[in-house]
């Protein structure tokens, strides 16, 4: 069957991927599958409201609901383009995006006249990919009060540390943490009685994007320096891809399994520290790199700059919920993502920020001591 | 198993009657419907071997999964390896008489050696007890084309260690020189009907092999904990239970057939947080004392029960494909792991700490 467009781009480009690094591939198989069409495609279309998400994942989550036959309107202060062809697609796929998609200019903060700049126009289901607190929300749901569907990107960052790991949907979550807001959102949404659907991504890579997560990696690699690793290196974490991200948000819609519902969406495997300098290296054709472990207590960095791109704890949730209740299953193992994301962007040598190596040096400085 | 109904299943088992069966015909089959789960199942009362260890880790299963399938509805006969007189003092097999009452056939005998069974007259196989094809071997010939479902409970510590995603997955490369494969293998090339389990650490009641254990009886004594460093590392600790519970899913289930099955909670927890755990459960404040074992000195497999690298799986097929649910995990059973410690006079035995004495003045 050929899927056309830029899901069906992704799927061949992963299907002719080199062997990752794990030389067995049982899930690669099975997830060869066509892609779970939403029950919205087989319904009839839906008018989509996308707020935010114009830089990373509503980029690849807009051409999808195009591509299924919605009909998509993206929301920016309209401050950049809202169309930009990307390396994922085609003159073609390009043309009939631009064509299709919609776009209204407000801000957000400004919330009378944000509120009739989206009411009155049918819009059917909201993906508000950028709120960070409820105060975010709320005009949302004043403005459509009969929105058939919200749909939230929360993130798993809103976690309790845990002894018992990975982080199931049904763990407890720290009032304390940076993502408070993503929680208050949550609870918000579950308190008005619209049907809500919440996503919590781990770490987000993939191309275009704007997190130092595969990037920081990459400079290193092609800059043939060693990677400082804080500790031992054998952190647990999760990266998901964000074509990954978007089919879960994608599948979300009109469905009725979603409603109420929080989602962890991230990679199906888990990955070390250690492990992903060793990935980003191998997909960038590049040869095993040296990494250096270092006590983060006895090294002091700088201030402002960051030795190492992760927080130093494990952190990685279970996607099962998803994969049995959504039908949803990732596509990208995590060497084959990596690749992608090397392929399209940073091996390219496009970057979003200017490598600095200052932490670096500070920490190579110490260890030789 | 909750939720099947066997009135007539277990009507048939009764009217076969007393613990000598051996030797009668097994017209009785009923057919009953299982409830509805990821496939739909049709029980059918099965006639089981387990071919049962001596010691061990895995020891407590043959008992656990025994139990499981007499409430599904199924015949169960255990060939235990070892001594019975020997064996009986000690647990699991010192709650086979239990096992023996409820219509369970207990030989001795070494499963090596099958023909020290009285009759090869069974539906389903299960090994419980060989590491090697040499032991495994007489066993799959004798039954090879005869039962209808030969399962074999490996390990997952036959996966090769990954350090960039320590995750076992079924599928993942395993040592090729281990034992266990060679078996795997055999079971394959030689055509049989196998499902193949992947067990890591077990806890729960009646085990032959301390888990838990070890973290109480330095927490409840106010001693130092001794943990390999860095502490962090993952491990999967399940409920003998659910352990049995998966294996016991099978029988009948065709779907089964030619998989192998992670068996495992879908739970890890690190070294130093099962300490935190137990001192928790104990009302204590862990000491966690970090060592590096190569430092130190030590031997393989000396001053701690699990091997220091990650060593955790996923569960995730066995839950897609048999409808299979864990129902337990550590935090949930600490405190009655905890109590269990306590109600058996352990708190009170003298345990030879000597390895800890010198794991702790050797890295100070």
């Amino acid at each position: 069957m050929e899927i056309s467009g830029l899901r069906g781009q992704a799927l061949r480009q992963s299907r002719q991927a080199a062997i990752p690094l794990r030389s067995q591939k049982p899930l690669r198989a099975a997830c060869r599958r066509p892609q779970v069409a939403t029950q919205a495609a087989a319904g009839g279309s839906k008018n989509v409201l996308l707020l935010g998400g114009t830089r990373f994942i509503g980029v690849y989550l807009a051409r999808q609901l195009i591509e299924e036959g919605h009909q998509v309107t993206l929301l920016t202060r309209g401050k950049k383009p809202v169309t930009f062809k990307i390396p994922d697609d085609t003159d073609a796929s390009f043309a009939s995006y631009e064509k299709a998609i919609q776009h209204i200019a407000a801000d957000r903060s400004e919330h009378e006249g944000f509120k009739q700049a989206i009411s009155g126009k049918g819009f059917d289901v909201v993906y508000d990919m950028n709120g960070r607190e409820a105060e975010d929300a709320a005009p949302v749901l004043d403005a459509l009060p009969d929105i058939e569907q919200y749909i939230f990107c929360s993130s798993a960052g809103v976690y309790l540390k845990n002894d018992q790991m990975p982080h199931r949907e049904e763990d407890p979550t720290d009032q304390k943490s940076r993502h408070k807001g993503k929680l208050d959102t949550e609870g918000l949404l579950s308190s008005k009685g619209v049907n809500w659907t919440s996503i919590r991504p781990v770490y987000i890579y993939g191309p275009l994007n704007y997190n130092p997560v595969e990037e920081w990696f990459f400079q290193r690699i092609a800059a043939k320096r060693p990677i400082p690793v804080p500790g031992s290196g054998m952190q647990v974490t999760q990266l998901g891809h964000v074509k990954d991200l978007a089919d879960a948000f994608r599948i979300c819609l009109g469905n009725s399994k979603a409603y109420q519902q929080v989602f962890n969406i991230s990679g199906e495997r888990f990955v070390t520290f250690d492990g992903i300098a060793k990935a980003c290296a191998e997909a960038a054709g590049a040869p095993e790199p040296e990494l250096v472990h270092f006590n983060p207590k006895s090294v002091e960095i700088p201030k402002g700059k960051k030795a190492f791109p992760m927080r130093d704890q494990h952190f990685f949730a279970s996607v099962d919920k998803a994969e049995s209740v959504l039908g949803w299953r990732p596509q990208f193992g995590l060497v084959d993502g990596l690749r992608d994301s090397y392929e399209k962007d940073f091996g390219r040598g496009t970057m979003r920020k200017e490598a600095d190596f200052t932490a670096d040096d500070v920490v190579l400085q110490a260890v030789k001591h | 198993m909750s939720g099947l109904s066997f009135t007539s299943a277990s009507a048939a088992v009764q009217s076969a009657g007393s613990p000598s069966f051996l030797g009668c015909t097994h017209a009785l089959r009923s057919r009953v419907q299982g409830q509805r789960r990821a496939t739909q199942l049709r029980v059918v009362s099965e006639r089981v071997l387990i071919a049962n260890t001596k010691g061990g880790g895995h020891a407590f299963i043959g008992l656990h999964l025994a139990e499981q399938l007499l409430q599904a509805g199924h015949e169960v006969t255990i060939l235990n390896d070892g001594d019975e007189g020997k064996q009986t003092k000690k647990a699991p097999y010192n709650q086979y008489a239990s096992l023996k009452e409820k219509g369970v056939q207990i030989v001795w005998g070494d499963p090596s050696q099958p023909e020290v069974l009285p009759s090869t007259d069974f539906d389903v196989v299960v090994d419980n007890n060989g590491k090697t094809l040499e032991v495994c071997k007489p066993l799959i010939d004798a039954f090879k084309g005869k039962v209808q479902h030969y399962m074999f409970v490996s390990s997952a510590g036959a996966y090769n260690a990954n350090s960039v995603e320590p995750m076992h997955v079924e599928g993942d490369p395993r040592k090729s020189s281990a034992g266990h494969v060679a078996v795997e293998q055999y079971l394959a090339s030689e055509g049989l009907p196998f499902t193949i389990f992947q067990p890591l650490y077990i806890y729960g009641p009646h085990t032959g092999k301390d888990c838990e254990q070890w973290f109480i009886d330095r927490v409840i004594r106010d001693r130092p904990v001794p943990i390999p460093t860095p502490g962090m590392q993952l491990v999967t600790l399940t409920h003998v239970e659910d352990v049995a519970s998966m294996i016991a899913a099978v029988p009948g289930n065709q779907k089964a057939i030619g998989q192998t099955y992670n068996i495992c909670s879908d739970r890890q927890v690190t070294f130093d947080g099962m300490t935190r755990l137990t001192a928790s459960a104990l009302g204590k404040t862990p000491q966690i004392h970090h060592y590096d074992p190569k430092a130190v000195g030590l031997g393989k497999g000396e001053g701690f029960p699990f091997r220091t690298v990650h060593f955790f799986a996923s569960s995730d097929k066995a839950k897609r494909e048999l409808g299979w649910q864990p129902k337990h995990s550590p935090a949930a059973d600490i405190g009655s792991l905890v109590e269990a410690y306590k109600q058996s006079g352990r708190d009170k035995a003298d345990i030879d700490f000597s390895v800890d004495d010198k794991i702790l003045s050797a890295s100070k």
